[in-house]
């Protein structure tokens, strides 16, 4: 387990990002922008460099903070997918150098500075072909947060290059095994800080985060019955059983308004999807005993979810229309089509589907049709969360007796490990942006 | 193989059921310590559940007791399922009838039966699955004439396998319902 400065505190990245001073360096440069076209099939990654940051006093004098910062701005970029990092040592790290003869499109300097109250940090992205800085921000803030600070800064450039805002300041939450019983976890998508929220030491399955960013849910054994827990994400302390109903309380999906949520309960005798509120009373039946129905996921337009149903005999993601109960099977490939989950765009629908004898990440749209898998290689990909920006998915892969948390782009590109841990890790749930 | 050792085995606890199960159960009453530390009941949908702290502990999994199978309550045995299936089968009618006899037999004694499922297919799905698998069985109990309020379900899912292996034999071992006896 990883201890660093965040599991220190307490308090959330949203507390300390409020002490952040915004300043604009340049306004009339901050409002032109850049748009790099990156859904389209052939596009390239763009080449930045990321000198060392230089330390304000003397700036000519390259200092092991300044490489670790750009070390890690590089590590924040090239997490989503468009940006290929020039290698710093090819130009010694250096802010000053004949950029055009790397390839180099876009560079980001920075440049900081300590002082009583914490550190400074002045950040410049500077497009190369045009001569001009195109962003330009300075923070100030604890020291501590000084990842933090970058990874504002990275999100930014991301917004600034290609219209959206960057994820490196999203969680991922996880099922780990690494202390010998299941328990629920939380991570940065950059695996820098990774924590456990649970200590309830026998057996915590299917975390959930709310779309605002506030509330996790996730169902615990530890009383004997599976029932299902919301925790808050900003203090992490304290947990409340809000459904204790016989039998199963798992698996929810909220609403877009992260007020009501659907989950699986199966006190009337089987697992079928009730509508409840955050308090767990039951607002609503959606499904009547017409065999399993669980892993609910609602679009983000809140007008429909998809779930699984075995009511045809094999599991097969369902889409239905909240307001009528109506309901549509929209996959007919093979025989084991579970975990839908819905993209936040809402024009796609990920899915474990099996294939040819082996578990994949598919997608499919959300009124059926040819779908489209996305893991190729070899092991059991499970479980698929969309990226708040729709263009990853993380999910979990198992080969050789390890399980663990990966992603990979909608292409089918880039698939990695995001955290190396202890034991095996499952069910990955992916979080909104945090708010500033 | 496998299945002539389940017989003999059923025979064996078949011998010596009469003679150990309402001692064995009786004495399982007073001792056990396990649910009543976690005895929450696990009944409430309401919302009004206590704060809890999230390093809070409760029950361990319960103490099945003596075990001849599975972890299911001896002399009782457990009943195993078919690939995404959860209809109890015939050739397992006899052991859960059995078990049936035995509860009825001992009016006293509450049971939970834990619904389990093989490692494959995803998490939550085999969630429901052994849930399935469950009140399967617990409905098999009831038309035995076991009195519905006796009996609790619990699903595991894929959460507890008994034997870890990643094969068909491994695989028939997981895929199973569990009788504990819980009073």
């Amino acid at each position: 387990m990883h201890r660093t400065f965040f599991t220190d505190h307490v308090s959330p990245l949203l507390r300390a990002l409020f002490l952040f001073a915004l300043i604009f360096l340049c306004a009339s440069q901050a409002e032109a922008r850049v748009y790099l076209d990156i859904t389209s099939p052939n596009f390239r990654k763009v080449k930045v460099a990321v000198p060392y940051f230089t330390e304000k006093p003397q700036p000519d004098k390259a200092v092991d903070s300044g490489k670790r910062m750009a070390d890690f701005m590089s590590r924040a970029l090239a997490f989503h997918g468009f940006v290929e990092i020039i290698d710093p040592t090819t130009y010694n790290g250096s802010q000053d150098w004949d950029w055009p003869s790397l390839g180099t499109e876009f560079t980001v300097l920075g440049q900081f500075e300590h002082d009583p109250s914490g550190i400074a940090i002045e950040m410049r992205l500077v497009d190369i072909h045009g001569g001009r800085m195109i962003l330009g921000r300075r923070y100030k803030g604890a020291t501590s947060k000084t990842k933090d600070i970058l990874k504002k800064f990275c999100d930014e450039v991301v917004q600034q290059l290609t219209g959206e805002p960057g994820i490196s300041l999203s969680q991922i939450a996880f099922v780990s095994n690494g202390t010998g019983a299941k328990e629920i976890y939380l991570a940065d998508v950059l695996g820098e800080e990774i924590r456990q929220v649970t200590q309830h030491e026998y057996l915590a399955v299917s975390p959930r985060i709310s779309p605002d960013g506030k509330l996790l849910a996730y169902t615990s054994y530890h009383r004997g019955n599976a029932n299902l827990y919301i925790t808050e994400l900003s203090t992490l302390r304290k947990t409340t059983p809000i459904s204790r109903r016989k039998g199963l309380n798992m698996a929810p999906s909220w609403a877009p308004d992260s007020k009501v949520m659907a989950a699986t309960l199966s006190k009337d005798n089987n697992p079928d999807l009730y509508i409840i509120d955050n308090s767990g009373n039951e607002l609503r039946r959606l499904t009547s005993g017409e065999g399993i129905n669980v892993s609910p996921s609602w679009a983000p337009d809140g007008k429909s979810m998809a779930f699984v149903s075995d009511r045809s005999g094999t599991p097969q993601v369902y889409v239905m229309d909240i307001k009528t109960k109506a309901v549509k099977r929209i996959t007919f490939l093979g025989n084991e089509n579970t975990t839908p989950n819905w993209s936040p765009k809402g024009d796609w629908i990920a899915y474990t589907g099996l294939i040819n004898g082996a578990r994949h990440v598919m997608m499919i749209k959300p009124e059926g049709g040819t779908p489209v898998q996305v893991t190729q290689s070899w092991g059991e990909h499970e479980s698929p969360c969309w990226s708040p920006d729709g263009r990853q998915i993380v999910f979990s892969r198992k080969r050789n007796n390890k399980q663990e948390i990966c992603a990979i782009f909608k292409s089918g590109a880039g698939l990695r490990t995001l955290f190396s841990l202890k034991g095996d890790q499952s069910s990955p749930q992916w979080g909104p942006r945090q708010e500033m | 193989m496998k299945k002539e050792m389940f017989r003999f085995m059923a025979v064996a606890s078949a011998v010596i059921a009469l003679s150990l199960f309402a001692g064995g159960c009786a004495k399982k009453v007073q001792s056990d310590k396990d649910l009543a530390g976690g005895g929450v009941k696990a009944d409430i949908g309401d919302g009004s559940g206590r704060e809890e702290s999230l390093t809070d502990k409760g029950w361990a999994g319960g103490d099945t007791g003596a075990v001849l199978e599975g972890r299911t309550t001896a002399p009782m045995l457990p009943i195993y399922f078919d690939f995404d299936k959860s209809n109890i089968r015939a050739d397992q009618e006899g052991r859960i009838t059995k078990n049936a006899e035995l509860l009825n037999a001992s009016p006293s004694v509450r049971v939970r039966v834990e619904g389990n499922t093989d490692e494959r297919g995803t998490n939550e799905y085999n969630m429901a699955l052994g849930e399935r698998r469950a009140m399967a069985g617990k409905k098999f109990l009831i038309n035995m004439g076991v009195v519905e309020s006796r009996i609790d379900t619990l699903s595991y899912g894929e959460e507890r396998p008994l034997n870890y292996g990643h094969d068909e034999h491994a695989w028939s071992q997981n895929r199973r319902d569990d009788f504990v006896v819980i009073k």
